[in-house]
């Protein structure tokens, strides 16, 4: 946590007053709807945790403990109530034992150390009985229109035993251990929007508070994580009355959620092509902003050197056991150091202009994929003003009709224009059609098939969207212009979602991944990076290209420090002390 | 049983690519399903009906020859599936087909009142001046001018005799005839108050339909080998931390 901000340049309140109109262009989609690209993602100020506490500080929410039942060993009942600015929301928490041969991070578990849901208002005796029996099921369990978000989490074997054997004996743990691992319990699934019979979005998204993508599910998370510092003090003290100490808030403070992401979130990014666009944009515009500026000033370039420096330790505090994942950040950690040094060795003259630009431009031409997307989601950390206006649209509008009057040709020059990106791949090779998408039996998650040898391929998902284009480019063209598409899709149904996806999709920029999801070489990991950083996730430890454990607000403020000024300051966040 | 309502849409989705039904045309049948259901006229059931006539064959997997002039012949044994239907006869209207004071009638369609809801459901949208009536024999379907609202009720005029109860009309120019019925099955007021109710509570769907959904929707599945559990998404080498 720290230090102030530095004082607005006043080239940035010069763009400010003049509406906020960037007079540089985004970078475009061919650039950053990119695998490569999206897998070098990093959290910004516009990702959704970050938003959520900003909500919470600027409403000042508050945060109450009404319940808390659990006995010596941490099994039990707890209850974290929440004051909005309008409403109440409750965590209701159910921490049960679970026998070793059932524990297992994987989402096919059936049981977990503890469940959890988000109730929308203040839960009653006979409500927190009707979740007791079925939050601890969680897809086997059926819920009501007041539980918004479930979810459930497992203990860290490495970290939640050592940690409360240290406090019970009265004694701090080692830092160095806490970041190893990051979060003393980790969520294997977090469930909102109709799931399992969860409140559809439709029910709160309406309320400002829950309106920009994921904030229910982020306050979710964002009070398991009290619940871990609570219940791991509350076994502590059980152990060693009187000797046991809380945790520093320091090292409490460096503990996030973790989390096991799989495949399942790579379909959402596909199939919510206007949430993608909007995320990308809004990125995209802060960066264009900044690339406007002109007259930086000292505080500024001070702040971009701090932030540069946050960034280098945070590396260094990355636990990775990935080797490509090694190789990148080492590569990452040479280029950072560059970046800080052409920092550190420019000087007024070069800030007379559009410094930022320049310096974007050079770390395109000379830097790796993830230093520059590093240092874009530095610089926007550098200008707080700078995402003014572009962090409440992160919602999808309602589905217009298919417009089936359009003509075939007029449709055939859109599709040309906005999808001209398909022509890249020969989906006549075997290497383009690699892989599919299907729905596994078990446990209904997605799953990354290799066409040639895996059973499935004729239940594929509708996920191959360059591939399902280019044929639909093709089919096009045996069309007459003047033929209405209401003609084409009577004789070939089969392209009519792709049709009403480029109608809506094709006129957003940012709203398709241009890359072929099928494609032999493609790491599903690189979209799962993507949404991740979006939510605000850091320390991406990926397992494989098909799953990566991550940390959920990790160096986030803890609840008695939201109101402070400084508290919105956790980008890349460090435990300075262990350096 | 109680179903979110993006769970239910999500279940006949899939239920339909289960039956082998082009995902397109179920995103046009999902809006009618749901709103029927939420209107309290039970569009799932329906639906799940609907799809059992294209899987057991009652219904072919095809569109309608749609022509006035050309008429499918009623003595036909074969029914025409409203799913296909639905999505034909909204593109029709789109394309202005069913302006003016020609009426059209659709023999033998499996389950009508799946394609009046989207019929009536697209007018709204596309605030089209003239209004739309769509005749079923259960019910009567009218979106007035301009996205002004939707009404229901009983039928209020006299059918046409070369119908059956699987006839569907489909007019502008009726509309003007259709008189108010004093037998209102939905009007703005009622309509608004059970899209709220879905917006907050969801819906209440029948259990065995939902079953009946789940059994098609599982045909998507597909067995994992044993490649993927052991190194699918989630598999690795230390599986507990």
């Amino acid at each position: 946590m720290s230090q102030n901000l530095p004082r607005s340049d006043q080239a940035e309140n010069r763009w400010a007053e003049s509406g906020g109109l960037a007079d540089l262009a985004r970078r475009p989609a061919s650039q950053v709807c990119r695998l490569e690209r999206m897998g070098a993602a990093f959290p910004t100020r516009l990702s959704f945790m970050r938003l959520l506490l900003r909500r919470m500080q600027k409403e000042r929410w508050s945060i109450e403990r009404p319940k808390f039942a659990l006995d010596e060993q941490g099994f039990g009942r707890a209850v974290y109530r929440v004051r909005t600015k309008d409403r109440t929301y409750s965590l209701v928490a159910f921490a049960n034992p679970l026998a070793p041969d059932q524990r297992t991070d994987r989402v096919i578990a059936a049981a977990w150390d503890a469940a959890f849901v988000l109730f929308d208002g203040d839960p009653q005796e006979a409500d927190l009985d009707r979740l007791e029996a079925n939050a601890p099921h969680q897809e086997a369990g059926r819920f009501h229109a007041t539980d918004l978000v479930i979810s459930r989490a497992n203990r860290s074997i490495r970290l939640f035993e050592y940690v409360c054997d240290c406090l019970a004996n009265g004694r701090q743990p080692d830092p160095q251990r806490i970041l190893d691992v990051g979060y003393l319990m980790r969520t294997t699934a977090v469930y909102g929007n109709g799931k399992f019979g969860v409140s559809d979005r439709s029910r709160v998204v309406r309320r400002e508070e829950a309106q920009n993508s994921f904030q229910i599910e982020m306050l979710t998370v964002y009070l398991i994580r009290l619940f871990t510092f609570d219940q791991l003090e509350h076994i502590a003290a059980c152990r060693a009355p009187g000797r046991s100490v809380p945790l520093e808030p320091a090292l409490k403070r460096m503990l996030g959620i973790g989390n096991a992401t799989g495949l399942g979130m790579a379909p959402f990014v596909v199939s919510h092509p206007e949430l993608m666009h909007q995320w990308f944009a809004a990125r995209e515009t802060a960066l264009a902003r900044i690339r406007s500026l002109s007259g930086i000033q000292t505080p500024s370039i001070d702040r971009a050197v701090h932030l540069t420096r946050r960034a280098l330790l945070h590396l260094e505090q990355w636990p990775l056991d990935d080797e490509g994942y090694k190789q990148r950040n080492a590569r990452l950690r040479e280029d950072l150091e560059v970046i800080l040094k052409w920092l550190t060795e420019s000087d007024d003259t070069d800030w007379t202009g559009q410094y930022w630009n320049g310096l974007i431009s050079r770390s395109e031409q000379k830097l790796s994929v993830d230093a520059q997307e590093l240092l874009v989601a530095l610089l926007i950390e550098v200008y707080p003003e700078v995402i003014d206006g572009l962090d409440d649209g992160f919602y999808a509008s309602e589905a217009r009709p298919l417009n089936a009057s359009q003509r075939v040709g007029e449709f055939r020059t859109f599709l040309d224009t906005r999808y001209d990106w398909t022509d890249r791949f020969n989906f006549k090779s075997d290497e383009q059609n690699q892989h599919f998408w299907y729905v596994s039996e078990n446990k209904l998650e997605p799953r990354f098939g290799n066409r040639w040898t895996d059973p499935g391929a004729d239940q594929e998902m509708p996920v191959a969207i360059a591939r399902d284009i280019s044929s639909l480019r093709k089919a096009l063209k045996g069309y007459d212009a003047e033929e209405t598409l209401a003609q084409f899709l009577l004789d070939m149904p089969q392209y009519r979602h792709l049709v009403r996806r480029a109608q809506s999709a094709g006129a957003l920029e940012y709203a398709e991944i241009q890359d072929n999801l099928i494609a032999k070489g493609t790491s599903p990991l690189d979209i799962l990076r993507f949404k991740l950083a979006c939510f605000g996730a850091a320390k991406f430890d990926p397992k494989s290209s098909l799953w990566t454990r991550i940390t959920m607000f990790q160096g986030a403020p803890l609840p008695d420090e939201i109101a402070s000024d400084s508290a919105d300051d956790w980008w890349l966040s460090t435990l300075p002390s262990v350096h | 049983m109680r179903q979110s309502v993006s769970e239910a849409k999500t279940l006949l989705i899939k239920a339909g690519c289960g039956v082998g039904v082009p995902i397109g045309l179920l995103e046009d049948l999902a809006p009618a399903a749901l709103w029927l259901q939420a209107c309290g006229r039970s569009g799932f059931d329906q639906a799940l009906a609907a799809m059992r006539s294209l899987d057991e064959g009652r219904a072919p997997h095809a569109f309608y020859a749609v022509s006035n002039a050309d008429p499918i012949d009623p003595s036909k044994k074969t029914q025409v599936s409203s799913i296909y239907l639905l999505a034909q006869l909204g593109d029709r209207l789109q394309i202005g087909r069913f302006a003016g004071s020609e009426n059209s009638c659709f023999y033998d369609v499996d389950y009508p009142e799946l394609v009046a809801a989207t019929l009536v459901l697209l007018h709204r949208d596309l605030e089209l001046d003239e209004p739309l009536w769509v005749l079923a024999a259960t019910a009567e379907f009218l979106s007035k001018p301009r996205g002004e609202g939707i009404l229901v009720q009983m039928p209020s005029v006299r059918r046409p005799r070369s119908e059956n109860a699987r006839s569907l009309l489909v007019s502008a120019e009726g509309a003007h005839e259709s008189k108010r019925s004093t037998d209102i099955l939905l009007d703005a007021d009622t309509e608004a108050v059970a899209l709220e109710s879905a917006r907050t509570d969801g819906l209440t769907v029948n259990a065995d339909t939902v079953q009946g959904l789940r059994s098609f929707a599982l045909r998507l599945l597909v067995p994992e080998s044993e490649q993927s559990l052991r190194f699918g998404a989630g598999a690795g080498i230390n599986d507990t931390d």
